[in-house]
């Protein structure tokens, strides 16, 4: 599905060059679940913005589904993204103006979905995550772990392919963090999403089954993760 | 979308409404400018047009040689045109002329008015002229003798609420007139203007003259106002064509016409600026408009432009939004989409405000520009139509800049909100600037006006206007016993002197022009001067200086023929020795009998002063005799104290109704009278002075907020400052500093463009100010002062803040 080759990412500051990213390689099949590690200042993040195409690497090729994304426009790769990523932060980034419904009902309105389905799969996600009767609140009038279950959704209401996950439950405390990475658990494996996520607890590295250690820029270690019975 | 994307922008600015709030009311002020002006722009541009035929009517104009000042263009024409272009011009559909007599009194019961904006109009008035609202009445109204069309007001004022149809009034001289219709006041965009219509009938049968006058080609004959109808408008250089062998066929030898034009009827309020028309109320040269409507842009754009800083500095906040909008799968479009919706939406909500705001103010701005516009027009889907559009327009100007912007944030960085920290001060600058250099442009401009209003208002003019009281001579009998109503008023208290003339200086309209040679010059070219005439207190009482000669002296019988000269007529016509000279006025050629030459006696030299107004140089003026062959007596003017001026002016009063008891007593203080020659300076001033105070306070709203954006965004550097040790002084100074650089700037910029310009405007005036650098200093200072003020506001807040807070976070 995800087919990375060469890819650095560097800025340039005057004559020198600050590499993120280095000559990183990386196939991620599909139905896989990933999980990104690293210190702080890594190059995780970019690693997740690239895959993501909300970054551009500096080198190398990316292939999506057979795609070159590296070689696409910017607006074909926005389609591209749109139709089957779905991002989970760690801030939530919900966006405040907007109650939950509007929430969810956003990315659907950039991929232009008829309102009465836009309807349905906005009601269909409430459902899932319990948050019925929370639709017409706001961010700011939830708890934290609610906001994410929100994000998680609105990344899910697209019905993606691969769902981008960076340190979804950083923010959040322990159950609330079960809550999520239990419905990244499901979607795997019931649905066949492809998860990729990062997080810095050993709790929720075993939910994967595949860990990848980033150290300065180069990919370190990648084996399968040792799975831990939850 | 729009929904989502409006619902967005609605709780957005509700979350910030010091944002919104300057926004809106920077657009809404700027708009409602915009609107005002646009319907006094519109307003102007329509003048004349509400003739349905206005583009196939025409007004006939003169050209006819003198002697010394070359070919005059004049809005009058021999009594005959109007019948002869109908009779031989076969493209001609109509013409008609009309023509204002002396004044008369006009009188029912007790209401009695002396009238002089009365037309005599012929029936084919109304075949030309079809934009004058008929109320009551029909076309027929002209076709009899002794039948008058009132105007709504008129009628108003003799008849109140009665029905004036078929009732009569009493017109001096004429005796009972029926009135046979009522018009609609003509509408203020017509540059005709008269409160009755007298029918050309009565002329016709009860004076022995008209008839004669009528059909007479002479020059004696040309003042009526001709205009006419064609069957189609493309026929007016046909027309035209026809008109020289018309003159060919009907003027004497003698007479001075050159040729006949025709000028359209929609031309005549702009384009009569080198035309002699006593009729045409109002011109005023087209740059006036180009000015006002630059005005009106310039105080949108400084409002647009605040939306522009306003939003891209703004964008930091909400750079993350548009981080999560872009990786949930907007691409740019769609966000600059959002964006530009939200211009849009403010725009549209200050376009709302604004219509308001105008609706409010309108009855204050009519006053201050002599106009009578209304919004009514806002329910004709045109205009409707045209602010929806300017809503659109102001909105995608102002928004596009910022759509630009804020959608290209790269998406990573958006998330982290780190996009749009620097990018962009260098563009928020230069705009700044931008509104910066309009404010001070248009400050400039107002000063430079004011300034050049007061000095004519405080030029001395040779004479002393102040303390005048001009009495009207309304009668012969008045006229003949002048000597005795001069020494009652003398003997009032409070008049120091009195004096009596045909003209005074400053009379608008008939200053007449004789044509006179030296005698014994070897150039025998007449010359074009003024001519007063005026009895022996004259110079006392208007406080003229005699440079050489004498006075008038009533004891002497032949001082009828001596005059003073005004020093500029000494020069014109090349006099070395004046006092003494004497000056032949060519008798008029009246179809073929030549009237016997007069001879003029020079008594005196005076000097120089304005007895027109400051736009022009003085002309050559020859003062006459009281007694002179030339005009007779029609003004007295006393120089009053101005203590007790009621009283004096009842003493008048009680002096001219014993003289004259049949008609009403007329004066009016010759000051004031000066003054009504700059109404139109004094509006442009007072237009200037308005809309540089909003473009002032526009821009220093927006510079408010972006104070208080940028005071937000240096708020840790000023905390580590004061951590350190900085005072609110130097920190104030540190956020002001690079505003003052850009305000200077902006002066420099506006410095010579305003300059331009101004140079241009003043060259209207014979008499100018230089425009000194001191007004570029002040006015630049002024938005400095205003600017730098509006910043401490809120410099002086972010640095009194507890260091503490701001650096808590981090």
């Amino acid at each position: 599905m995800i087919e990375l080759r060469g890819i650095s990412k560097f800025y340039k500051q005057g004559q020198q060059k600050t590499y993120v990213l280095r000559n990183v390689d990386l196939s991620v099949r599909e139905g896989e679940f990933v999980t990104v590690q690293g210190p702080s200042g890594s190059g995780k993040s970019t690693l997740m913005n690239i895959v993501g195409m909300l970054e551009e690497p500096s080198e190398g090729s990316y292939h999506f589904e057979g795609e070159p994304v590296h070689q696409l426009s910017e607006k074909k790769r926005t389609a591209l993204h749109r139709e089957h990523i779905g991002f989970v932060f760690q801030a939530y980034h919900l966006i405040d103006e907007l109650t939950v419904y509007e929430n969810l009902e956003t990315p659907l309105l950039y991929t232009k979905t008829p309102k009465a389905e836009r309807q349905a799969r906005v009601a269909e996600m409430l459902d899932r995550f319990g948050m019925v009767a929370k639709a017409d609140l706001f961010p700011h009038q939830l708890s934290g772990g609610q906001q994410q279950l929100v994000g998680v959704a609105r990344a899910l209401i697209i019905r993606p392919r691969l769902i981008l996950a960076d340190e979804p439950t950083g923010n959040l405390h322990s159950s609330q963090g079960q809550e999520v990475m239990d419905a990244f658990k499901a979607l795997n494996e019931d649905d066949g999403v492809t998860v990729i996520q990062v997080t810095h607890s050993e709790r929720w590295t075993a939910y994967g089954s595949r860990t990848i250690e980033l150290h300065d820029g180069w990919v370190e270690a990648d084996r399968p993760a040792a799975r831990a019975e939850v | 979308m729009l929904k989502n994307y409006l619902i967005t922008a609605l709780r957005a600015l509700r979350r910030d409404q010091g944002y919104a709030f300057i926004n809106v009311a920077g657009l809404t002020v700027g708009v409602a400018c915009c609107l005002l002006i646009g319907l006094y722009v519109l307003d102007e541009l329509r003048f004349d047009r509400f003739h349905e035929a206005s583009d196939r009517t025409f007004r006939v104009v003169e050209t006819r040689a003198t002697p010394d000042l070359g070919d005059q263009l004049i809005a009058a024409t021999a009594g005959p045109v109007s019948v002869a272009l109908v009779d031989e011009v076969p493209e001609v559909a109509a013409a008609t002329r009309l023509i204002s007599l002396w004044r008369f009194t006009v009188e029912r019961g007790e209401q009695r008015a002396y009238v002089g904006d009365y037309l005599v109009a012929e029936p084919s008035f109304f075949d030309v002229f079809d934009g004058f609202e008929l109320m009551q009445g029909t076309t027929a109204a002209l076709d009899t003798p002794h039948s008058i069309v009132l105007t709504e007001s008129s009628a108003r004022q003799y008849f109140g609420d009665e029905d004036p149809i078929g009732e009569t009034v009493e017109v001096e001289g004429f005796g009972a007139m029926t009135v046979t219709a009522v018009l609609r006041d003509p509408p203020a965009n017509s540059h005709l203007t008269f409160s009755m219509l007298f029918s050309a009938a009565t002329f016709a049968t009860e004076t022995r003259w008209w008839n004669d006058y009528a059909a007479n080609w002479t020059p004696n004959s040309r003042s009526f106002l001709t205009y006419v109808a064609l069957d189609e408008a493309q026929s007016a250089p046909v027309v035209e064509a026809r008109l020289a062998g018309m003159l060919d066929r009907h003027q004497t030898e003698e007479a001075t016409t050159e040729a006949i034009t025709l000028q359209p009827l929609a031309d005549i309020h702009f384009g009569s600026g080198e035309i002699e028309d006593v009729f045409n109320r109002d011109k005023r040269p087209i740059t006036y408009l180009y000015v006002f409507s630059a005005i009106a842009l310039f105080v949108l754009l400084i409002a647009s432009i605040n939306y522009m800083n306003l939003a891209t500095a703004r964008s930091m906040r909400r750079s993350r939004e548009v981080g999560v909008r872009k990786a949930l799968g907007a691409h740019r479009g769609q966000l600059a989409g959002q964006f530009l919706s939200e211009s849009v939406l403010l725009s549209g909500v200050s376009v709302a405000a604004a219509i308001g705001l105008v609706a409010l103010v309108l009855p204050a701005f009519n006053t201050l520009a002599g106009k009578s516009l209304t919004l009514s027009p806002v329910s004709a889907g045109w205009l409707l139509a045209a602010l929806v559009g300017l809503a659109l327009i102001v909105g995608i100007v102002a928004g596009s800049y910022p759509a630009l912007y804020l959608s290209r944030f790269r998406p990573a960085l958006a998330l982290r909100g780190l996009e749009g920290q620097r990018r962009g001060a260098a563009l928020r600058r230069s705009l700044i600037v931008g509104q910066f250099a309009l404010s001070i442009g248009i400050i400039v401009a107002t000063l430079t006006v004011m300034r050049q209003l007061d000095y004519i208002q405080s030029k001395p003019l040779g004479f002393e206007a102040d303390g005048l009281v001009v009495v009207d001579i309304n009668s012969g009998d008045v006229r003949r016993q002048f000597r005795a109503i001069k020494a009652e008023i003398a003997a009032v208290p409070a008049v120091q002197s009195v004096s009596t003339t045909s003209r005074v200086p400053g009379d608008w309209k008939d200053i007449v022009e004789i044509e006179a040679i030296p005698e014994g010059a070897a150039d025998a070219t007449p010359r074009t001067l003024a001519f007063i005439g005026a009895d022996e207190d004259f110079l006392s009482t208007f406080e003229v200086t005699l440079q050489a000669g004498r006075n008038f002296s009533p004891s002497r019988p032949a001082d009828s023929a001596a005059v003073f000269l005004n020093e500029t007529a000494v020069r014109a016509l090349g006099l070395t020795n004046p006092i003494g000279q004497r000056l032949t006025i060519p008798g008029a050629q009246d179809d073929g009998e030549a009237e016997p030459d007069l001879t003029l006696n020079v008594i005196g030299v005076v000097e120089d002063f304005h007895f027109r107004s400051l736009h022009e140089q003085i002309r050559p003026l020859v003062i006459g005799a009281w007694d002179n062959p030339v005009q007779s007596i029609d003004y007295f003017t006393a120089r009053v104290s101005p203590e007790n001026l009621p009283a004096t002016i009842a003493a008048l009063r009680t002096i001219g109704e014993a003289f004259d008891p049949d008609r009403p007593f007329e004066y009016n203080f010759l000051d004031q009278r000066l003054g009504d020659f700059y109404t139109a300076e004094v509006r442009t001033g007072r237009l200037f002075g308005i809309a540089s105070g909003l473009a002032l306070f526009i821009a220093c709203l927006g510079l408010l907020g972006l104070a208080a954006f940028i005071a937000d965004q240096r708020a840790r550097e000023i905390g580590v400052r004061k951590v350190l040790g900085a005072s609110v002084g130097s920190i104030v100074l540190l956020l002001s500093k690079d505003f003052a650089r850009l305000v200077f700037i902006a002066a420099v910029i506006a410095a010579p463009l305003a300059y331009v310009g101004l140079r241009r405007w003043l060259d209207g005036f014979a008499y100018r100010i230089d425009i000194s650098p001191g007004i570029f200093l002040l006015a630049g200072g002024l938005a400095l002062a205003i600017a730098l003020l509006t910043i401490s506001l809120r410099a002086v807040r972010a640095a009194l803040a507890d260091p503490v807070k701001s650096l808590r976070y981090d």
